[in-house]
């Protein structure tokens, strides 16, 4: 069928209810398309008019009589004619509902779908500017089932600037959310008797549903911040203020109480300060969540750690074992992970408070400065960074850089001080804080890495020699300036120097070859060819 | 003060700048040093009081006076402002202003009127205009030197005196001669000092030629004869042949202009003749290059005409070069233009006729020096060495060459721009070998020195380099230094194309090594632009293949070209710099490989091995730390390990599952009683991907030597580092279960166990030795001394402030004083000066007022007394 055939049913199917039968011819024309995919023969373009046509045609019905809604309303068992059609009508519009959502879900034509969405969108509105909640539950439905990120960005960003929409959106997400994980926490057997709409894998859902509420939370914020006025206005009962925060909250509470897969775990992690702190009133129920991805130890450390510092700085949230966690959270590994400027950040800001006890300052020195053994070069760079700025704040951690008397003191519970060599260091890596015997230490690290490869280290060892219990003629050294180092970054800035003087290698006797020094290169040989293969 | 200012008021002010005694400010001296100068000693303070008190009243005073007056006289009159001027000066002045103007008005030429001349000269007589008393005197002045005078300065001296003015005579009138009569006598006097001086060169011009013509007689007698040299003798004759000419000629020579004549000619060619036996001065080491270049300009010469067959006579000499002449002719003509560029042409009439003098010509290289060509092996060698001299000058020249420099950024591009053809350069089908050239000129593409040395042999491959270098050596001509930097970048393709062979043809390589390093020396510039910008291209596809690592199958890990030429860099820059442009980077680069490449193949593991050696070798200079490559080994000894075993954690988790994800290292059989040997670079590096030389206990046992070695290599140079104890304390557990399995081959079980102690060693030195940081450990301050500081050459007034930035500021605040209290007194000084003015004038005022009111009341008292007496009392008084 052409673009024009189907214009020309539509624009016949407007002018006269005579022609109203145009309405299910269109209707097939959609639903030719929905269950043969995108490899029907009928193209987008008339797909598009189809739509397009059905949807003037149903809008003004809709808006005039709410004719759809209740149509019993007028019958005493007498079926007049004018009811048959009312029924008919009701009939074909919810089949319209049902491919505008198969449309929307289904289908890879970016266009469709956004015209799809758009259509439906209109639809639920038309009734005097009221959601029909009905619907638009159903394409909530649709939506955790098979998605794409094109329908999500158009939902949150285009149609739930709506108040109301946006309203409805948090509303059927959230009642979605907690039916999961009531099914989910009931455990196998709940699952295995599930109804239809539990087909759909939890990864799959959480991963949709996030997909749609991660990308709400800036509309979400925007009516938060000017509540009032639209609490005012809203012409729906239902919406208040109040009740919008708590369905807000229970959405992202239940939401993260869901098994998430691992990606959607990060993500969320990742996007929690930006995202969620905003739009949920109080944060510190978040807590639950955070400490136990913090102890999930790895990268769920790290991104849970950023969310934490917030609470704890912000909305004074109490965590005992917290120095002792990222205590642990400290490996060489750190230096290579994807998030390891903002890991540094928070270790700085975490550590920036002077009211550390002095074995806790020392304890992260000198696992710092450890760690430095097996770091690349960016990483050494923000390990003397740490450990100045850690020397700077604590005085009384100096002593790990410069003991005035050179013997040391063997400490009261130490046994063992005869034949325990001077030169040993007493850190014990893989204790605790208290019992790590830092202080008794020295960095000797930071004095190992004086004759780092990497000039660039090297030279910011001589940092450290200032007198850090200064604190007027010493300044912090700002993380921030190295903790998104790496070995291209060093690399580059090397590279860029200018070509100042190049000087050469100098022997009493030139090389001959490549690899002439046995010496060098043990455990290597390097024959000489076979013979000359070519003359 | 008062006793300051009456020698000012004393004195009477000078009109000319005479020193007055009285005026001079001098302070007492104890002790009288000669050549001394003291602070206020010449200054004369009273003048300048006076002249400061002389400058108020021009300008305060007058400002003061005027300062109710809205107009102003202004006199232009000329030098009425002038004060020093006597009334007759200024007069005098502005008659000569007068003057002046009129002249300007007239022409230069004009005769002056009669009316005006009358008016000068008064009542005088003349004739011809010139008084007739002057006359007479004049003659009598100047005549006096000289009797034969000539009757032209006479003459002359007639017309100048013309006109008169001159008033010698006259006592006088002397004094009032005019401006004019001064210049005309100045005049006349140069022009009788102009004769004198051309009659005193006729003079000197007759006795010269009257003693060539003694000379002449002289000549031609037989005595003076058989002095001379045979040779000159002609020259003599040809010389007393134009002195005869030169003699018809001379009587009307006098004014004529001299011209460079045939004896001058001769003259000069005799110096030249001497100057052109000079002894023979000491080559400098161009002229050796260029010598060197020309005899192999000449041997090629020679050969060529040999292939053309223009001297198929003499074959001995041919013997070296080898080959059937024949062969060669043919080859020859098969020769296509592109595949080695100018050097070879295809037209044999051109080759005949112009080859070698176009090179000569582009040389600029003449006298052709023959030389045997049986001694082409030994002069081959003598130039090595001395080119190996030139070039160890020259590399220390171009280091601070300006011209190098100011090329860099285009050094950059050009070498940027080969790079991207290094991709594309593709081999094309070169005929077979044939006889190397002796004149090779420096191949500007991969493409040209592959059709020069593919075929070749890698013994004539280092000929080949050895003559492109003695040809196109940058001490020759200034383009050369292009050509070899080109020639250079091209060596560096060359190296990367060998590498992609198959077998790895390290012999040719090793050839090229040499080379590369002493070419390096003459541009080190280049050489590091070029080795730079390779490196940041690695360091790319390193960041792009981990930054694809998923997609991509290929390894990250180095290939065998990258490998080759970062151990070529590291042997031509030192690695013990603290900073080198080139050394830097790479080792970071290696760090990098090490640190961020997953190990997925037995291949990755012995390049990673390679690695450590590598970075062992550089490093081991300077004795620097480099974690990368000891976590690296780490983690690779433990796959030796197998997984069960507690020793297979060590390490950083990363790296761990980087390296560490399979058990490369651990060995399947019992390989106790076999030998094992050292890995073969060429093979292991070359291969590509999972071999099956990879899954052998050979290599897995190699690979483990290698990383002891290595590992063993570390320990030496990082005995001395303070955190030894704990780096290699990680080592042990491994090391202990390696050593403890049964199915290591004896010798590296040995081996092991021989590191194992040396590890112990050093941390049980390092352990008793070690102390506690001092970090902060200060100079002792030293006691403070009081005896005095000395300066070298002290000047007084200079300030020896170490920071001349304070010592500038401490100068500029001091000026600053200087002239604020400067301005502070001369304001003072107007305000008295003013004060007194107006003191002064109130004085006037009332001196005045008190006059009017005495005579007033004189007569009053007049008119009273006269009242009083009846009009006795005046007469009484004026009778008084």
């Amino acid at each position: 069928m052409k673009v024009e055939e189907v214009r020309a049913l539509g624009s016949a199917l407007l002018v006269s209810r005579a022609n109203v039968n145009n309405c299910s011819t269109l209707l097939s024309i959609v639903s030719a398309f929905c269950k043969r995919g995108a490899g029907s023969s009928s193209s987008v373009e008339c797909v598009l008019e189809a739509v397009r046509c059905l949807q003037a045609f149903f809008l003004p019905i809709l808006s005039s009589q709410g004719v759809l809604g209740k149509p019993q309303s007028d019958g005493d068992g007498s079926e007049t004619a004018e009811a048959i059609y009312r029924a008919w009508l009701k009939n074909k519009f919810e089949e319209l509902i049902e491919l505008l959502i198969a449309i929307v879900v289904g289908t890879e034509e970016h266009r469709l779908e956004n015209a799809a969405l758009d259509s439906l969108m209109e639809l639920l509105q038309a009734k005097d500017c009221r959601v029909d909640n009905g619907i638009y539950f159903k394409l909530c439905l649709a939506l955790t089932r098979k998605s794409s990120e094109n329908v999500f960005d158009a939902l949150a960003t285009e149609h739930c600037k709506d108040a109301t929409l946006c309203f409805y959106t948090v509303k059927n997400f959230e009642k979605l959310v907690s039916a999961r994980l009531q099914t989910s926490q009931r455990g196998v057997d709940a699952t295995l008797s599930s109804d239809d709409d539990k087909s759909v894998s939890v990864d799959t859902f959480t991963r949709n549903v996030y997909g749609v509420i991660s990308r709400l939370s800036p509309s979400v914020q925007e009516i938060l911040s000017t509540n009032k006025k639209i609490t005012e206005n809203a012409l729906d009962k239902e919406f208040t203020i109040n009740r919008f925060k708590s369905k807000v909250r229970n959405l992202w509470l239940n939401f993260l109480q869901l098994p998430l897969p691992l990606d959607v775990y990060k993500m969320v992690l990742a996007n929690m300060s930006k995202v969620v702190f905003s739009i949920i009133s109080n944060p510190i129920r978040l807590s639950d969540f955070l400490t136990k991805s913090y102890d999930l130890g790895g990268v769920y450390s790290v991104l849970a750690l950023d969310s934490l510092h917030i609470l704890m700085t912000k909305y004074g949230l109490e965590y005992p074992e917290f120095y002792e966690r990222l205590y642990a959270l400290l490996d060489p590994s750190m230096f290579f992970t994807k998030y390891r400027s903002r890991f540094f950040e928070l270790l700085d800001s975490c550590l920036r408070s002077p009211l550390l006890p002095a074995y806790l300052a020392a304890a992260f020195a000198k696992k710092l400065s450890r760690l430095s053994l097996h770091a690349s070069p960016a990483g050494s760079l923000v390990v003397i960074a740490m450990v100045h700025n850690l020397l700077r704040r604590h005085p009384s951690i100096n002593c790990l850089v410069h003991q005035s008397s050179r013997l040391r003191v063997a400490s009261k519970g130490e046994e063992d001080v005869s034949d325990a060599k001077l030169g040993r260091d007493p850190y014990l890596a893989n204790e605790k804080t208290s019992n790590c015997r830092a202080l008794e230490s020295s960095l000797w690290e930071i004095e190992t890495l004086r004759r780092h490869y990497c000039p660039a280290v090297s030279r910011f060892v001589s940092t450290l020699e200032a007198d850090l219990t200064v604190k007027r003629k010493t300044t912090e050294v700002q993380i921030s300036d190295f903790c998104s180092g790496s070995y291209s970054t060093i690399f580059n800035e090397e590279t860029k120097r200018r070509l100042k003087q190049v000087p050469l290698a100098y022997y009493k006797v030139v090389p001959n070859a490549l690899f002439s020094n046995n010496e060098e290169f043990a455990g290597w040989s390097f024959p000489k060819e076979k013979k000359l293969k070519v003359m | 003060m008062a006793k300051k200012k009456r020698p000012a008021k004393a004195a009477p002010r000078p009109a000319a700048a005479a020193p007055s005694l009285f005026e001079t400010l001098w302070s007492r001296r104890k002790f009288d040093i000669l050549g001394k100068k003291q602070k206020g000693e010449g200054r004369r303070i009273g003048e300048l009081r006076s002249r400061g008190i002389e400058k108020r009243k021009k300008t305060i005073l007058r400002e003061y006076k005027l300062r109710h007056k809205s107009n102003a006289f202004v006199d232009r009159r000329f030098g009425e402002n002038d004060e020093e001027m006597s009334e007759d000066e200024k007069a005098i002045v502005r008659f000569q202003r007068e003057r002046l103007a009129q002249l300007q008005r007239k022409s230069k030429f004009a005769l002056p009127d009669a009316e005006e001349e009358e008016e000068e000269e008064g009542d005088l007589l003349t004739h011809k205009g010139a008084a007739l008393s002057m006359l007479d005197d004049f003659n009598e002045d100047v005549s006096g030197d000289d009797e034969e005078e000539l009757p032209q300065v006479a003459e002359a001296q007639k017309e100048l005196n013309f006109g008169g003015g001159f008033t010698d005579a006259d006592p006088a009138r002397k004094e009032k001669r005019s401006k004019k009569e001064i210049m005309e006598e100045v005049i006349a006097k140069s022009k009788h000092f102009k004769a004198v001086k051309a009659k005193e060169k006729e003079d000197d011009l007759d006795l010269r030629e009257k003693l060539d013509s003694d000379f002449k007689v002289l000549a031609e007698t037989p005595a003076l004869l058989s002095l001379m040299r045979p040779k000159k003798i002609n020259t003599l004759k040809a010389l007393l042949a134009k002195g005869s000419i030169k003699n018809d000629k001379a009587s009307d020579a006098d004014t004529e202009k001299e011209k460079p004549d045939d004896y001058d000619k001769l003259m000069k060619e005799m110096a030249f003749e001497i100057r052109a036996q000079a002894s023979e001065r000491l080559k400098t080491s161009e002229e050796i290059a260029k010598e060197e270049k020309e005899r192999l300009e000449e041997l090629e010469k020679k050969r060529i005409q040999r292939m053309t067959g223009a001297q198929e006579s003499d074959s001995e000499a041919d013997e070296d070069d080898g080959g059937s002449k024949r062969k060669k002719k043919r080859k020859r003509a098969e020769i296509s233009g592109d595949d080695l560029g100018e050097n070879f042409v295809l037209e044999e009439e051109y080759q005949e006729k112009g080859w070698v003098d176009e090179v000569m010509a582009r040389t600029e290289a003449e006298n052709p020096d023959a030389s045997d060509t049986d001694n082409e092996e030994n002069g081959d060698d003598d130039d090595e060495e001395d080119t190996d001299f030139d070039e160890a000058v020259q590399g220390e020249d171009s280091g601070t060459s300006g011209s190098e420099e100011s090329t860099r950024e285009e050094l950059i591009e050009e070498v940027k721009s080969t790079l991207r053809k290094e991709d594309e350069s593709d081999d094309k089908d070169i005929e077979e070998s044939r006889e190397l050239p002796f004149v090779i000129n420096a191949p500007q593409t991969l493409e040209q020195l592959l059709g020069l040395v593919k075929h070749r042999s890698t013994e004539e491959l280092g000929v080949a380099i050895q003559r492109i270098r003695a040809c196109n050596a940058i001490s020759l001509a200034a383009e050369n230094r292009k050509k070899m930097q080109v020639f250079y970048n091209v060596l560096v393709l060359y190296i990367s194309d060998l590498a992609g062979a198959k077998p790895l043809p390290l012999d040719r390589i090793n050839m090229l090594t040499k080379p590369l390093i002493e070419m390096s020396l003459e541009t080190p510039y280049y050489a590091a632009a070029c080795a730079r910008e390779r490196l940041i291209r690695m360091q790319q596809v390193l960041s792009d293949k981990l930054r694809s690592k998923d997609g991509d199958e290929s390894s990250c890990w180095p290939s065998v070209r990258t490998l080759l030429l970062m151990r070529l860099w590291s042997l031509i820059f030192p690695g013990s710099d603290f900073r080198h442009v080139v050394m830097t980077p790479l080792v970071l680069l290696l760090g990098e490989y090490l640190m961020r490449c997953p190990v997925t193949s037995g291949r990755d593991v012995g390049v990673g091995a390679f690695l450590c050696s590598l970075a062992l070798s550089i490093m081991k200079h300077a004795r620097r730390f480099f974690p990368e490559a000891l976590s690296f080994l780490l983690v690779l000894l433990s796959t030796g390990l197998p997984d069960s075993s507690a020793a297979r954690k060590t390490g950083p988790q990363f790296l761990r599952e980087l390296v560490g994800s399979r058990p490369w290292l651990l060995l399947k059989d019992d390989n106790s009683d076999k030998s094992f040997c050292d890995l073969d670079f060429p093979e292991l590096v070359a291969a590509d991907g999972d071999l099956d030389i990879f899954d052998t206990d050979s290599f897995r046992c190699g690979i483990l030597n290698a990383s002891i070695q290595t590992l063993k290599g570390f320990v030496t140079i990082y005995n001395d580092l303070p955190s030894s104890p704990e780096i290699l304390r990680e080592f042990v557990p491994v090391l202990l279960e390696l050593s403890s399995s049964k199915l290591l081959p004896k010798s590296l079980k040995a081996s092991i166990i021989d590191t194992l102690e040396l590890i112990h060693k050093t941390v049980e030195e390092l352990e008793k030795f070690r102390q506690p940081l001092q970090l902060r450990l200060k100079k002792p301050t030293p006691i403070k001394q009081f005896n005095p500081k000395f300066e070298e050459d002290f000047a007084k007034g200079r300030d020896y402030d170490i920071d001349r930035d304070r010592a500038e500021r401490k100068k500029l605040r001091r000026q600053i004083q200087r002239e604020a209290k400067g301005a502070a007194r001369e304001l003072r000084k107007d305000n008295q000066f003013l004060a007194a003015e107006k003191l002064k004038e109130r004085a006037e005022a009332e001196q005045e007022r008190e006059d009017k009111y005495k005579k007033a009341m004189a007569f009053l008292e007049e008119q009273e007394a006269a009242a009083k007496s009846g009009q006795l009392g005046r007469k009484k008084k004026r009778r008084r």
